[in-house]
């Protein structure tokens, strides 16, 4: 990508769009089951160290079971009843954990959706069938950290991946952003797996310090670009010696000056009023996103893929206190960043969803943490999102029951991460028939699509 | 400098073991105003800012003590802090503690010393245009600066009352003039009128008197400002301008005397006339220092002489040191006015004995000559070019310069006109063991980089024995001297790694670091956290199964991955062991989650998947183990359970809460069980006998000293070298650590001409920021800035995210098939931030060769000053600097064009933009 006038950009991009609604009524190109659709954009908030979905999403009186399964499972980790902020799923009645009334708002007003027990999975998967240890059936190294984290990124369940599902989706909807001057995924957090495909690299944008009043954490260079210095680190940047971490380095540097003087030219301030709560890490991380979705139409992105972390999630002690901080941190962000889309106008066009390499066990370790685990809970939200009621299926919080993969709670997904992002990936235009691309294993699962969206 | 922020930390997560990047805490707390100077006894009114805590109430304190104290100032419980009355002796910093007793925050304040007074400012008033003023005052030191206004000016030293500055002013403003010495404050402003000039401009030179009337015989003191030379037309003129009229009348009784200087030249009118003249007789003499001469001028009534000093009658001493010129004039005032006589001063005949007690070393250098007849004029040069020179004696002076080839070279020093005999010296290491590439590529790997001394050690001794010695050198590096409760430990890791001579201990300790990983997200006081560091660095050279033991029952282990106070199983409460240790013990510190071949490649079973080392039933059994310890007591107390986090050393049994029960180890081995200690002695030999142990750790420590890719075939011969020591012992550490460094493939590309596609690895920013500053010789002191920028890279030092490092060892660099766990944090945005932390610090001074960040860090460019004005020759010494002397020449050439392109902006700034394109090309960044 080479830097060209905003004008020559936003041509080319009307013109891709023309070009693809012209050619639409000969089929489908590139896999896009829809072409020229307008702008869509995916959030995803990964929660790093396993949130203990058990405390996000509480079982009050349902169908299968009450609180008080809930209650003798979690033994000292248990919330208290009276605190937990009521949903419903149906006839069902669940409780958010205390910290997630911005949350719990949204569902109720049918923005977001909650999907339950959701994991890793090669393919659906009983408790014999696991316990049976074939390593065939089951994603390896199950209960590890960087593992799991790099599965739930990549779609693939062995951990040998070096391209994840976010920059895969990319890669096929390259064409959508022919017209780009700026990566069409950018990550708040890290330069992930998730957004790394093959022709596809993330855009690294932190955001501002903390009392300051640009609208990103983005660095351009100090030395002026015009003098010998500037100028001789242009020059030195085209030289290759063959070795390629040395090159490497040279397309990082690269790339990191075209994006910061793109950027930081188009985002001196914020154009966006909305309020983000302050002295939160995950709040700042999105209002950065809401930023460059500010100015998409200068970038000339119609498609977006964002990536924003929030961490300290691995709770094996004070898990209660920790807890309660960081979910009322999401909660909160969450709330401000949905804002920030409407304002925007594009809250149909926007889909934020959680994730975390693992879920933790029911049971707890020692007096106030648990240990890692595997299915989980999550939330979509956005305006797209069919809200207000539960998708997947709720498992049993029996301890040492069908959906426990031991006896401690420690949940066997009954919908995969592959599901969860073929939904996703089929609302942001990956056609069904390219969807093998994006996860190997679909196939694998009765239903490529889960429904919660629009 | 930038507040730190502690809770930003950004992160990438990508590869086969990737890592958790937390953005972490809930509760924080930030202070205004961030960094701050002010004077001794000044005040600074701090705000705190708590979030996530419902009580906002903030205790201050002052480097560690609250409220402060006498020597580094206080602060009140309203946040005001008052400086002390004396420069305290270490950097300063206010904190905030909030109300949880464990959320904070720290910014600097710099106690600076009120800076020199100005008592005069010569001429006055300054003439506008280009000019140069002479400044009186008192207190001025080495390296002080002027300003005029808000722009510094060129300044030059000449002692503790007098400077020199140039500038340019084209305006007839007044002048405000500030003199600040090194770490001080500015000083008080003195306010000195500009005048405008004829022409609109002081380019021109001038000379004083510009008319004269001058008896026959007669001399004339003339004045030019800068003048080199001085012609007459009748007459004889003096190089220090002093004319002496003709003894008869010449055809013409006009004479023009002529000063060319560097605005141009200048001429005057004298008219000779007769009459009697106020002879002075004689009417010169060559005198050595110190010597006296009579002087006789009939009726004289008083004496002056330029330097030395002169009686009322008549008897001159020459001065005891020599002048910057050697030519004095006497002058006697009598009944015919005043007359003149000329001395000329013998400067001494300087002679070198000794160039300190080795060669000099190749690079830049500093040394110390001995010998006699030193002088403050003395001038030292290395094959004709001079170098940097300070007097410290008759018999001592210091040289700095750069050397660039080996062999004998010619050391002279000159006083004035007069030159010693030549001295030979030898340059670089006579019979050097290996050469100078290798020895600067083998510090890379084994140091923080060279230095132009240590790499000169390395030539004489070679490779091997160079490991032996820093095997058997005792143990320097420690973070013991550290007081504070917080911070302070990344700062002291840079000076350390800078300046400490335990440089290879200090690499593997931080590479062990990345293995064994603590953090401060979880201890986040100091006192764990020294123990722990200073363990490693005690262990270094030990052996693994050492390092495991000493890990396992350290406090700062047993508080962030929760073994300490870690109950065995209660059915009735439905709990079972914590499993965070056991689990990372395995993944990460010693055998991994795959099973290994011993060349790091990972085995497949018949699906054609890993195989794993593990699976969660071993994690639970070695959970069992790892019950039943707890922090030491205070000494004379009894061990009790739960009791708080403490770091009085080892944790130990608390039998009660063990799980004594048989447990089932890996490779399918039981243990009996039985008291905490022996089951824990038994589980760490099982982990420790695992085949993967010698690949697992031997491919990290290659990935920290040498390269990220290295081949099946080195890995497992440094894996062999693991099993094995060659003496039947296994995990021997200094036998692994020669196997990873002396290794073939290690010393492959010593000679800079075998560079393989996938050589090499990134510079991490704690190497990165080390190196920079050790090549050039540089200094790095406790209170540098660079704990918050190593942050801003991406590596908060001691702080990472989690347990699985600042990066994952296996992280596949993007658009390449290749790893690079470094690059994980170098993402586009920290690869800018590194690029303006090289300029931060490269072109830190204006027109000066000594660039700072912060009074913590000096790097001094002096030597390469004085090759500016040959750009290859600059560019050559900086090549050997920093990349050992194999740049390639096509970046040769760039820098080079660079270079000569910058040359309107001064020598200074071609030596900056010189390293600077250096240090922030990947070529550097990367070693390879």
């Amino acid at each position: 990508m080479y830097i060209r006038s905003r004008r020559d950009f936003l041509r080319t991009a009307l013109q891709s769009a023309t070009a693809l609604g012209a050619m639409s009524a000969f089929g489908r190109i590139n896999a896009l089951a829809s072409s020229g659709s307008g702008y869509q954009a995916l959030v995803c908030i990964f929660l790093a160290g396993g949130n203990d979905g058990h405390n996000t999403v509480v079982p009050l009186t349902t169908a299968q079971q009450n609180y008080s399964l809930y209650q003798q499972g979690r033994q000292t980790l248990a919330l208290p009843q009276s605190s937990l902020l009521t949903i419903m799923n149906g006839s069902d009645s669940y409780g958010l954990h205390p910290a997630l009334p911005e949350i719990q708002t949204l569902y109720n007003q049918g923005h977001a959706a909650v999907l339950a027990n959701v994991g890793n999975l090669v393919q659906p998967l009983t408790r014999s069938a696991y316990l049976g240890n074939n390593s065939a059936l089951v994603p390896s190294a199950l209960f590890s950290h960087s593992d799991q984290t790099g599965q739930w990124q990549s779609g693939s369940t062995n951990g040998t991946a070096s391209t994840g599902w976010g920059g895969r989706m990319m890669d096929l909807m390259a064409s959508q952003n022919s017209g780009a001057v700026f990566p069409s995924i950018t990550s708040t957090g890290g330069c992930g797996l998730f957004c790394t495909g093959q022709q596809t690299f993330p855009a690294t944008v932190p955001p501002p310090y903390s009392g300051s009043t640009s609208a990103t954490g983005m660095a351009t260079l100090n030395v002026g670009q015009s003098g010998p210095a500037g100028a001789g680190l242009q020059q030195l940047l085209t030289f290759d010696n063959g070795v390629q971490l040395v090159q490497a380095g040279n397309g990082i540097v690269s790339r990191g000056n075209q994006y910061a003087n793109t950027l930081t030219g188009l985002l001196a301030h914020s154009s966006v009023s909305t309020k983000f709560p302050a002295n939160n890490p995950l709040a700042a991380q999105l209002q950065t996103v809401a930023n460059v979705m500010s100015v998409r139409a200068s970038l000339g992105l119609t498609r977006q893929i964002f990536f924003c972390q929030l961490g300290s999630f691995d709770t094996h002690g004070t898990q209660l206190e920790t807890q309660q901080a960081l979910l009322q941190q999401l909660s909160q962000a969450v709330s401000a960043f949905y804002q920030a889309t409407q304002e925007l106008g594009i809250d149909n066009s926007v889909t934020t969803f959680t994730a975390s390499e693992f879920g933790r066990t029911l049971n707890p370790s020692g007096t106030d943490g648990s240990d890692h685990a595997w299915g989980n809970h999550h939330f979509i939200i956005g305006s797209d999102v069919k809200g207000g009621r539960f998708y997947g299926s709720f498992p049993s919080l029996v301890l040492g029951g069908a959906q426990d993969a031991n006896t401690r709670g420690t949940l066997i997904p009954t919908t995969s991460v592959a599901q969860y992002g073929a939904t996703l990936a089929q609302w942001f235009g990956v056609g069904a028939s390219s969807m093998a691309t994006v996860f190997p294993n679909i196939g694998n699962f009765t239903s490529a699509n889960l429904g919660f969206l629009g | 400098m930038r507040i730190r922020v502690k809770n930003l930390t950004v992160l990438c997560c990508a590869g086969v073991f990737s890592l958790l990047a937390g953005v972490a805490q809930a509760q924080s707390v930030s202070i205004s105003p961030g960094y701050t100077t002010i004077g001794v006894n000044g005040t600074v009114q701090y705000a705190a800012t708590v979030t996530g805590l419902s009580n906002t109430a903030v205790t201050w304190s002052v480097s560690g003590v609250n409220g402060g104290n006498a020597q580094n100032g206080t602060i009140s419980t309203a946040g005001l802090y008052k400086a002390p009355a004396t420069i305290p002796a270490n950097g300063i910093t206010v904190g905030a503690l909030a109300s949880d007793g464990k959320t904070s925050s720290e910014v600097y304040v710099n106690v600076a010393p009120p800076g020199p007074s100005i008592t005069a400012v010569s001429p006055n008033p300054v003439p506008v245009g280009q000019y140069t003023v002479t400044l009186t005052g008192k207190g001025f030191q080495s390296g002080a600066t002027v300003r005029n206004g808000n722009i510094n000016l060129s300044t030059t030293y000449v002692n503790a009352t007098t400077l020199t500055a140039n500038g340019y002013q084209g305006t007839t403003a007044a002048g405000v003039f500030q003199v600040e010495n090194p770490g001080s404050l500015w000083g008080p402003a003195l306010s000195v009128p500009f005048s405008g000039s004829s022409g609109g401009g002081s380019t021109t030179q001038t000379i004083s008197p510009t008319s004269a009337s001058v008896k026959l015989g007669a001399t004339q003191q003339f004045t030019s400002s800068g003048a080199t030379s001085w012609s007459a037309t009748a007459g004889t003129i003096s190089s220090s301008g002093l004319y002496t009229a003709p003894a008869t009348m010449p055809a013409s009784s006009a004479v023009t005397v002529t000063a060319k200087g560097p605005n141009g030249s200048a001429a005057a009118s004298v008219t000779l006339v007769s009459g009697a003249v106020q002879a002075v007789t004689p009417a010169s003499a060559t005198l050595a220092l110190g010597a006296t001469q009579q002087f006789t001028s009939a009726g004289a009534t008083s004496w002056t002489a330029s330097a030395g000093s002169i009686s009322s009658a008549g008897l001159y001493t020459a001065p005891a040191t020599l002048p910057s010129s050697a030519a004095v004039t006497i002058t006697a005032n009598g009944p015919n006015g005043a007359g003149h006589a000329s001395v000329t001063l013998i400067p001494p005949t300087p002679v070198i004995t000794s160039a300190g007690s080795g060669p000099l070393p190749l690079g830049s250098f500093s040394a110390t000559l001995t010998g006699t007849g030193f002088t403050s004029q003395s001038v030292a040069k290395l094959n004709g070019s001079a170098l940097g020179t300070t007097y410290g004696s008759a018999t001592t002076l210091k040289i700095s310069g750069y050397a660039s080839a080996s062999g004998s070279a010619s050391l002279t020093v000159s006083n004035l006109s007069v030159t010693s005999q030549p001295f030979t010296v030898q340059v670089g290491v006579a019979n050097a063991q290996v050469s100078a590439a290798t020895a600067r590529r083998f510090l890379q790997q084994a140091a923080f980089g060279p230095t132009p001394n240590d790499a000169a050690h390395v030539q004489t001794i070679g490779l091997q024995p160079w490991l032996t010695e820093q095997y058997g050198m005792a143990q320097v590096s420690t973070y013991s001297g550290i007081t504070s409760s917080q911070g302070g430990m990344p700062a002291h890791f840079l000076t350390m790694a800078v300046s400490n001579p335990d440089q290879l201990r200090q690499r593997v300790a931080f590479a062990l670091s990345q293995i064994f990983v603590t953090s401060f997200e979880k201890l986040i006081w100091n006192d764990n956290m020294t123990l722990f560091q200073d363990m490693l660095l005690a262990d270094a050279f030990t052996n693994y199964r050492q390092i495991m033991a000493d890990v396992t029952l350290s406090p700062a282990m047993g508080q962030y991955l929760d073994m300490a106070n870690n109950a065995k199983a209660d059915p009735q409460a439905g709990s079972v062991a914590n499993e965070n240790y056991a689990r990372e013990l395995m993944q990460l510190f010693t055998i991994g989650t795959n099973m290994l071949n011993s060349d790091g490649s990972i085995q497949y079973d018949k699906n054609n998947l890993p195989i794993p080392t593990y699976s969660q039933f071993t994690v639970t059994e070695f959970a069992r183990v790892f019950t039943g310890w707890t922090y030491a007591p205070a000494s004379g107390q009894a061990v009790e359970w739960n009791s708080y986090i403490s770091s009085n050393g080892p944790m130990v049994p608390y039998e009660a809460q063990h799980d004594e029960g048989s447990k089932t180890l890996l490779n399918g081995a039981t243990s009996p069980g039985g008291a905490a200690q022996q089951d824990l002695n038994a589980a760490l030999d099982n982990i420790f006998n695992h085949p993967n142990v010698g690949p697992f750790v031997g491919k990290q420590l290659i990935q920290h000293l040498v390269k990220s890719n290295p081949s099946a075939a080195y890995i497992s011969r440094v894996a062999a070298a693991f099993n094995n020591n060659g003496k039947g012992v296994r995990g021997d550490m200094q036998a692994v650590i020669t196997a990873v460094l002396l290794d073939p493939e290690a010393r492959a590309n010593d000679a800079g001409s075998a560079d393989q596609a996938s050589d090499g690895h990134l510079q991490e920013p704690a190497l990165f920021i080390a190196g920079m500053v050790r090549a050039f010789g540089g200094q790095m002191t406790d209170q540098n800035y660079y704990s918050s920028e190593l942050a801003n890279l991406g590596q908060d030092l001691f702080n990472p995210a989690s347990v699985f490092n600042y990066y994952s060892p296996g992280y596949q660099v993007p658009g390449t098939t290749l790893t690079g766990g470094e690059f994980e944090i170098h993402t586009p945005n920290n690869a800018i931030v590194r690029d303006n932390e090289v300029s931060n610090l490269m072109f830190s001074a204006y027109q000066k060769p000594v660039q700072t960040y912060g009074p913590g860090t000096t790097v001094d460019l002096t030597p390469f000053v004085q090759l500016a004005s040959t750009p290859a020759t600059l560019v050559s010494a900086l090549d050997l600097t920093l990349t050992r002397g194999v740049m390639p020449s096509a970046m040769k050439s760039a820098i080079v064009s660079a270079v000569t392109a910058d040359a309107s902006n001064g020598s200074v700034h071609q030596v900056q933009t010189a390293c600077f394109l250096i240090l922030s090309s990947s070529y550097y960044n990367v070693w390879h």
